[in-house]
């Protein structure tokens, strides 16, 4: 990890006035030159020679001065006075005040702040050189540093792709697994299904009432393991992106009626009541899958007196707007306490999971809900008091023509 | 005498097939139970049905064929075809070509009801 550290600000800084201090003699020595090659070019000047040993003599002292504006106080009258702008003076640090100041010949000035020039200039070209060395080897290490976390980035890449697909093959087996299960339960599930209502339509003679009961036991039982295998599928196919949404006509009000009467005697035996309520202005039919979309207000509704000891279901069916419905199921069953709310809709979940054991089922419905309802572009809300009942609302796009595609 | 008209259950699963002839049974018909391929195939071929019931996995041939082999026979042009299946996705895609997909566990009830419905409607067509 240290590796890839990146240099601080104060580091760089440092190790630069490390450097620096390094190299000073060098520095000072090709300050030197530097002053000596400008002052004394030009031999039509005068008295270079003295310019040139005054500003050998401060060549020192130049070098480790920095601007500093609040010394320039010190000099800085007479300096303005010699024509200096007060920037410049500003700009200068104290040490080259002194050796401006020291040239005392006003024709001098122009050689001596060039002569500060180039020292700046040094200065800043030292600064430069080695920040360039610094970031060079800086770039050094951070590429080192990369290649060797690409390269173990590499390797871990692959092993996620490894996993990833071994993943996938897993998934694709299940979902293989349940729909080709699924498919070989269905039909002994069929014939007990088929033989329970054979004996219920008295085909081999007249039930006793007991004989009667236990008969429609055994039906609604076939239906519940029905319904669970149906879950699975469903839910199989939800996560591999199998499922495919018709778009077909269908009458929501007919819909609702199925529903209702399909689940009004499970309702009935526990002592509940169960109304349906269809909002009026809703079209007579309207486009969508109809079959899933009957699954979602059935498992709604089971799911409802499923969750109610006492009281009753509404079931209700109005229009929202021009462009949606929505599909209400009110009971006053358990309610959900608000921190279950989001783990309602999770496979294999059920808000309290000694529930479960009370209510049986394998906590998919409500998943499923969710999934379907999430394909179609719709939402689910829930309203909910804990003890005092659960209002599930189902908002479906509402779609009064055929669409293409 | 006025014969009643004759159904052929087209199913391998004993118990199943069981369901479905006494289903339609109780639906008017005469019925025929028919547990492989090679007999449906014979059957077909030899007597007009007024109904066909037909599970879509039976050994020696595929469900697909054996409708198509009914689709194809002008004698049987007006012959009702009912799909029972655990197979939705197959059955689907068969569906244009018949009269009704069950998908398994089919209710008895249903079956016949709906089986006795058609009865109904050939008699009034």
């Amino acid at each position: 990890m240290e590796d890839t550290t990146p240099v601080q600000t104060d580091e760089l800084a440092e190790s630069f006035a490390q450097r620096m201090r390094t190299n000073q003699a060098d520095l000072i020595n090709r300050f030197r030159q530097s002053l000596q090659e400008t002052l004394f070019t030009n031999r039509a000047e005068m008295r270079p020679r003295e310019v040139g040993n005054i500003a050998a003599e401060n060549a020192e002292m130049l070098i480790s001065d920095m601007p500093h504006p609040d010394l320039g106080v010190e000099h800085g009258a007479k300096l303005c006075q010699m024509g200096l702008s007060v920037q410049t003076v500003m700009a200068l640090g104290l040490a080259a005040q002194r050796f401006i100041l020291a040239t005392f010949e006003k024709d001098l000035i122009p050689k001596a702040l060039d002569a500060v020039g180039v020292y700046q200039n040094v200065m800043v070209q030292g600064f430069i050189e080695e920040r360039e060395k610094l970031i060079l080897s800086e770039q050094e290490r951070i590429r080192g540093a990369m290649q060797i976390a690409i390269g173990r980035f590499t390797v871990e890449i692959k092993d996620i792709q490894a996993m990833a697909q071994r993943a996938n093959e897993a998934n694709e087996f299940k979902t293989r697994f349940i729909a080709r299960v699924s498919h070989e339960l269905r039909t002994p599930l069929g014939a007990l299904l088929g033989m329970s209502e054979m004996l219920q339509q008295s085909v081999y003679g007249p039930l006793s009432p007991a004989q009667m009961d236990i008969t429609q036991r055994i039906i609604e039982n076939t239906r519940a393991l029905e319904r669970v295998f149906t879950e699975l599928l469903d839910q199989s196919q939800l996560e591999s992106g199998q499922l495919r949404l018709k778009h077909e006509e269908f009458s929501p009000r007919l819909l609702a009626h199925t529903v209702h009467e399909n689940n009004l005697p499970m309702a009935l035996r526990k002592g509940l009541t169960m109304q349906l309520v269809v909002d009026s202005q809703l079209p007579g039919t309207i486009f969508g899958d109809k079959v899933r979309i009957e699954q979602i207000l059935s498992n709604l509704v089971i799911n409802a007196i499923k969750y109610t000891q006492t009281g009753g279901i509404e079931i209700h069916i109005n229009q929202n707007g021009a462009e949606r419905w929505i599909m209400q199921v009110k009971d006053t069953g358990i309610g959900i306490a608000q921190e279950d709310r989001a783990l309602i809709f999770e496979p294999f979940r059920q808000a309290d999971e000694t529930i479960g054991r009370r209510f049986g089922g394998v906590g998919l419905g409500l998943a499923i809900v969710q999934q379907l309802v999430i394909a179609m572009n719709g939402r689910v809300d829930v309203e909910s008091k804990v003890g005092q009942g659960s209002t599930f609302s189902v908002t479906l796009p509402l779609h009064t023509k055929r669409e293409s595609g | 005498m006025n014969t009643k008209p004759l159904a052929l259950i087209i199913e391998d699963n004993e118990d199943q097939n069981l369901v479905f002839t006494n289903a339609l049974m109780q639906a008017g018909y005469n019925t025929e139970s028919i547990q492989d391929g090679a007999t449906a195939m014979k059957r077909l071929n030899e007597v007009v049905p007024e109904i066909v019931i037909l599970d879509l996995h039976i050994p020696g041939i595929n469900g697909g064929l054996l409708l198509r082999q009914i689709r194809k026979d002008p004698r049987d042009k007006n012959v009702h075809v009912i799909i029972v299946s655990a197979d939705a996705e197959f059955a689907a895609s068969l569906q244009a070509q018949v009269d009704l997909v069950l998908l398994k566990p089919v209710s008895f009830t249903q079956l016949s009801l709906l089986a006795s419905r058609l009865l109904t409607v050939s008699k009034t067509s």
